[in-house]
């Protein structure tokens, strides 16, 4: 239990999905006494709630601006400009700014989109594979394959992304990337995409394969749990029946958790958008451009707060632009939460009640 | 019933319909994509842990721990320093008040009240870092906010904004699995619930909260974006001071000395790199100890 | 300004046990910034404050420390020998408009040698950065139509060159040049040694006299020597020199202080090292390693003014 699934960088609130055969019974509450204790208690508590206000107020507040100033392009328009630093300010429908200041984010927002769903196209194959895998080996193996997933899972994103750029970077663009432009690339209609110049192994396609990286420990360490929970006595059926491993999967196992695999997979989709540092070190930093195809240099919202705020906090336009960043991202993160809370809802009600009352 | 020689089926006259070829085939594929994707989940982690022993060790120099960095040269001791430093300061403010607010949540609360606190948590830890960063360095660090500049305050209140969600969860988690009877057992013995709290429920919980705590401390250490902007970076080990004084820690260099052409800036920004990996090993080791022992100690 | 410094930190500690002082390598933008907001005592930055930051920070000043020269810096693999730019190209090139490496436009300034057919890959800084605007400020100086006045900035916008990379940093820019074939980058002539290690070649680009030179220190000074002295805040702009054997992209290295520090004591610890900087500081046994030039006795005298007027 030392990484728990709720795993730092993004969206873990999504709430985990009903136990079967109904709630554990409610331990003994306290409902008087309790003294210092119980208001310190309060204390801590509301601390959450404040702290999300307090946060909310001061980005909104920075961000008015901006917002003002920008207003539907920041989301339509590519181009991003920290302004004329070396001219006079002028003002524009009475807010001050510097010349030339534009804040288009629409790459941002498309490359933080972009490089998530990559990632998880890839980590979810192979996360599943892997956790079907692991839940039938023994238990030694699988303890020691499991420090493994704990360590992937705890390490620091900077170690990530030194490793992604020192290391896999150059290894995909010179390997991989050839490869994949010259199979998936000559499929007409794809060749946009898949084909042409494969870069310099910083952009979209190394950030997406980074971001897989640090989301299959999450994914696969929670289905290997979910997985291992299925009654033996509903998988024995299924062998008595005589379905072949591949069958019982697909018929027994995947549908029992599916509801707890959506789960797991929206942690992972939380710990995506909200990967900062290492795909800063990998995504090629291209503000002002859409990537030309998959391996071209792009930037997330994450990254560009991280690598230009030094430049934007020289001028206030700058860092109310940053703050609206900031904002929008935090909304992704929270209706990526909100829809796959719905998610699960919906694909618990749909799962086989084969097993209640188990 | 039929007989079954040989695994044929009499009654009927016939045989049991063999096994099609396209199953067995779909089921060796089967096992051949899980071992595939086993390898592909392993691989990175050896990958990178010897990548990063591949470079770090072979330059390898104990006086990277007992030498501050000067400029882009140096050791790291001050930056090693800093980051006990800032996690020391998280456990106590962030842990504290986590471990109060999963008391309070587990203990007192019921209902629509529980609910919303929850969920105030847990939307919190749904929040990216560098935007808790980037809200740190405009309330705090700037001068349009409190101005305290860049310093060990800031930096350990942002971080743990970010680890309440973790250890909150874990106390309340660990708290609820801690029997009813106990408490029940307490408050027919007439024992004040303060007193039953402090020596008979959280001393049963203690592994899950340390196991919360592990993976606090396993965060701060491994953090960037938000220290970048609130800790700021120092050649001298930290003072006690709270605002005004930055405070170097482990992850810097890794992220700003990786690209510089200077080969000593390159070959620090491994040896921290190697430091940070040699950290979050040991917490997984003490991780799993306090597992062990917690379990053999369990009734 | 960083391996300077870092001289520098060394040298006064040695002669000054108990002082302590920390460096870190940002952007000019955050160095100027930084310093008006007290976030640090003293900020570096190759380029002077703009009007905005005078008047957002009105008691910082720029204190001229020495002279600096931006260099051109290419990597063309098969190419050997010193190539010529001149504004015209350098600016075509960064708009996009030359894309090879044997363009007729390079190949007119270079009589004699064959070019090899690489495409050009153009390196600019993202960050807000001193670097850059000496640059853009000597390539409007010199050929206003092809590099217009909006674009003179220290985080321009800059035209959509085919594959342009954007890094943060000079120390950045040299690794990312180093290992794109076909790259151009211009990098301080502080980062020489770094340059030589990533074998890169430097450009030689041409000043107003028609001349193509390199950044050598006797091109720095001669540069230099043939501008008036700076105005009595400091700032000075020092691109596109008449003298024939004078480096055109040339600047002051500005140390950015607050002129009014918290206390007396924190402005005279300030006060010192500064003095200490521009004269044994500015020894050759610290300025040569980098390259940089002393100051001329002028601008010398205006640097000594300034620093007086810090007071706590």
């Amino acid at each position: 239990m030392a990484f728990p699934a709720l795993r730092r960088g993004g969206g873990g609130g999504a709430p985990p999905p009903p136990p079967r055969g109904g709630a554990p019974p409610a331990p003994g509450r306290w409902l008087r006494g309790g003294g210092p204790i119980r208001a310190l208690g309060l204390a801590g508590a509301v601390v959450p709630g404040l702290v999300l206000a307090g946060l909310l107020i001061e980005l909104i507040v920075k961000a008015i601006p901006a917002i003002g100033y920008s207003g539907l392009s920041f989301f339509t328009s590519s181009t991003w400009e920290f302004g004329e630093q070396y001219a006079a300010p002028v003002t524009t429908n009475g807010m001050t700014h510097m010349q030339g200041e534009e804040f288009g984010a629409l790459p941002q927002i498309l490359g933080t989109l972009a490089t998530s769903a990559i990632a998880l196209a890839i980590a979810i194959p192979v996360s599943l594979g892997a956790a079907l895998l692991i839940a039938e080996l023994p238990r030694r193996l699988a303890d020691i394959i499991g420090a493994f997933l704990e360590l992937l899972a705890g390490m620091p994103s900077v170690l990530l992304g030194l490793w992604g750029a020192l290391t896999l970077g150059p290894i995909v663009a010179a390997h991989v990337s050839p490869l994949i432009a010259d199979s998936l690339g000559r499929i007409p209609g794809l060749t946009g995409v898949f084909g042409q110049s494969t870069g310099s192994g910083q952009g979209l396609f190394t950030s997406g394969l980074l971001l897989a990286v640090m989301v299959i420990p999450i994914v696969a360490s929670t289905s290997r749990d979910l997985i291992r929970g299925v009654p033996a006595l509903a998988r024995e059926g299924a062998v008595a029946l005589g379905l072949s491993d591949l069958e019982c999967a697909r018929k027994v196992t995947l549908p029992w958790v599916a509801p707890g695999i959506v789960g797991a997979i929206v942690l992972g989709l939380g710990r995506a958008l909200g990967e900062t540092i290492a795909v800063a070190m990998v995504c090629g930093v291209a503000l002002g451009s859409l990537p030309t195809n998959l391996y071209g240099a792009m930037i997330t919202i994450a990254a560009n707060i991280v690598q230009n705020l030094d430049t934007a906090i020289t001028d206030p336009m700058d860092v109310s632009a940053f703050a609206e960043l900031a904002l929008v991202l935090m909304v992704i993160t929270l209706l990526a939460n909100v829809v796959a809370t719905l998610l699960v809802r919906r694909v618990s009600g749909t799962a086989l009640p084969v097993g209640r009352g188990l | 019933m039929s007989e079954t020689t040989s695994g044929r089926n009499v009654a009927g006259g016939g045989e049991w319909p063999a096994v099609h070829a396209s199953r067995k085939i779909a089921n060796v594929c089967y096992w051949i994509a899980r071992c595939i994707a086993l390898a592909l989940v392993i691989g990175p982690a050896l990958w990178l842990v010897g990548g990063v022993l591949a470079h770090a060790v072979p330059n390898w120099q104990w006086s990277v721990i007992t030498t501050n960095t000067t400029g882009e040269t140096g050791g790291l001791k001050q930056a090693i320093l800093g980051t006990l430093v800032i996690t020391l300061g998280v456990l106590i403010i962030g842990g504290g008040i986590s471990i109060l607010a999963g008391l309070y949540l587990a203990e007192f609360a019921v209902g629509r009240h529980r609910t919303i606190l929850r969920s105030g948590y847990e939307v919190l830890s749904g929040i990216p870092s560098v935007v808790l960063g980037l809200v740190g360095y405009l309330v705090l660090v700037s001068d349009r906010g409190l101005d305290w500049k860049y310093g060990l305050l800031p930096a350990v209140l942002v971080v743990s904004v970010i680890i309440i969600p973790y250890i909150t969860k874990a106390t309340e988690t660990s708290l609820l699995q801690v029997p009813a009877a106990y408490r029940e057992g307490a408050e027919a013995l007439g024992i004040p619930p303060a007193w039953a709290l402090r020596k008979i429920v959280l001393k049963s919980a203690l592994p899950g909260i340390v196991t919360g705590l592990l993976v606090a401390i396993a965060i701060s250490v491994g953090e960037t974006a938000p220290l970048l902007y609130t800790a700021g970076w120092s050649d001298f080990a930290p003072s006690l001071q709270l605002t005004g004084q930055p405070v170097a820690f482990l992850t810097y260099p890794v992220f700003t000395f990786y690209n510089l052409p200077d080969q000593g800036a390159k070959i620090l920004s491994y040896d921290a790199g190697l430091l940070l990996l040699v950290f979050v090993l040991a917490i997984i080791i003490v991780g799993r100890v306090i597992v062990m022992w917690s379990r053999r100690h369990a009734e | 300004m960083f391996p300077l410094f870092g001289a520098w930190q060394k040298g006064y500690i040695a002669e000054n046990p108990g002082i302590k002082i920390s460096t870190a390598s940002t952007n000019s933008g955050t160095g100027i910034s930084s310093a008006g907001q007290g976030l640090v005592d003293i900020g570096t930055s190759d380029g002077p404050l703009s009007a905005t930051q005078a008047s957002q920070y009105p008691s910082v000043e720029n204190i001229p420390m020495d002279v600096d020269g931006i260099e051109v810096v290419y990597n063309l693999p098969g190419f050997s020998g010193q190539l010529n730019l001149s504004a015209t190209v350098l600016a075509q090139i960064y708009q996009g408009k030359i894309t090879t490496w044997n363009d007729p436009a390079i190949a007119k300034i270079n009589p004699g040698v064959t070019l090899p057919s690489t495409k050009i890959v153009t390196i600019h800084r993202g960050d807000s950065s001193g670097s850059t605007v000496t640059l853009v400020q000597y390539l409007n100086a010199a050929d206003p139509t092809d590099w217009p006045e909006s674009l003179v900035s220290s985080s321009p916008t800059w035209p959509k060159a085919p594959g342009a990379l954007a890094e943060t940093g000079t120390g950045a820019m040299v690794t990312a040049a180093g290992s794109t074939a076909g790259s151009i980058a211009y990098v301080g002539v502080s980062y020489a040694s770094k340059i030589a290690a990533a074998k890169l070649s430097v450009a030689a680009v041409e000043n107003a006299a028609g001349k193509f030179t390199t950044a050598t220190p006797a091109a720095l000074t001669a540069a230099v020597d043939s501008f008036p002295a700076p105005s009595a805040n400091g700032s000075e702009v020092l691109v596109n020199t008449t003298a024939p054997a004078g480096y055109p992209i040339t600047g002051y290295e500005y140390a950015v202080v607050n002129s009014s520090q918290p206390s007396t004591a924190k402005a005279d610890l300030i006060q010192n090292f500064l003095y200490w900087a521009l004269t044994t500081g500015t020894d050759s046994s610290y300025l040569g390693p980098v390259g940089f030039v002393p100051l001329p006795a002028a601008t010398h005298a205006i640097s000594v003014s300034l620093i007086t007027k810090i007071s706590g």
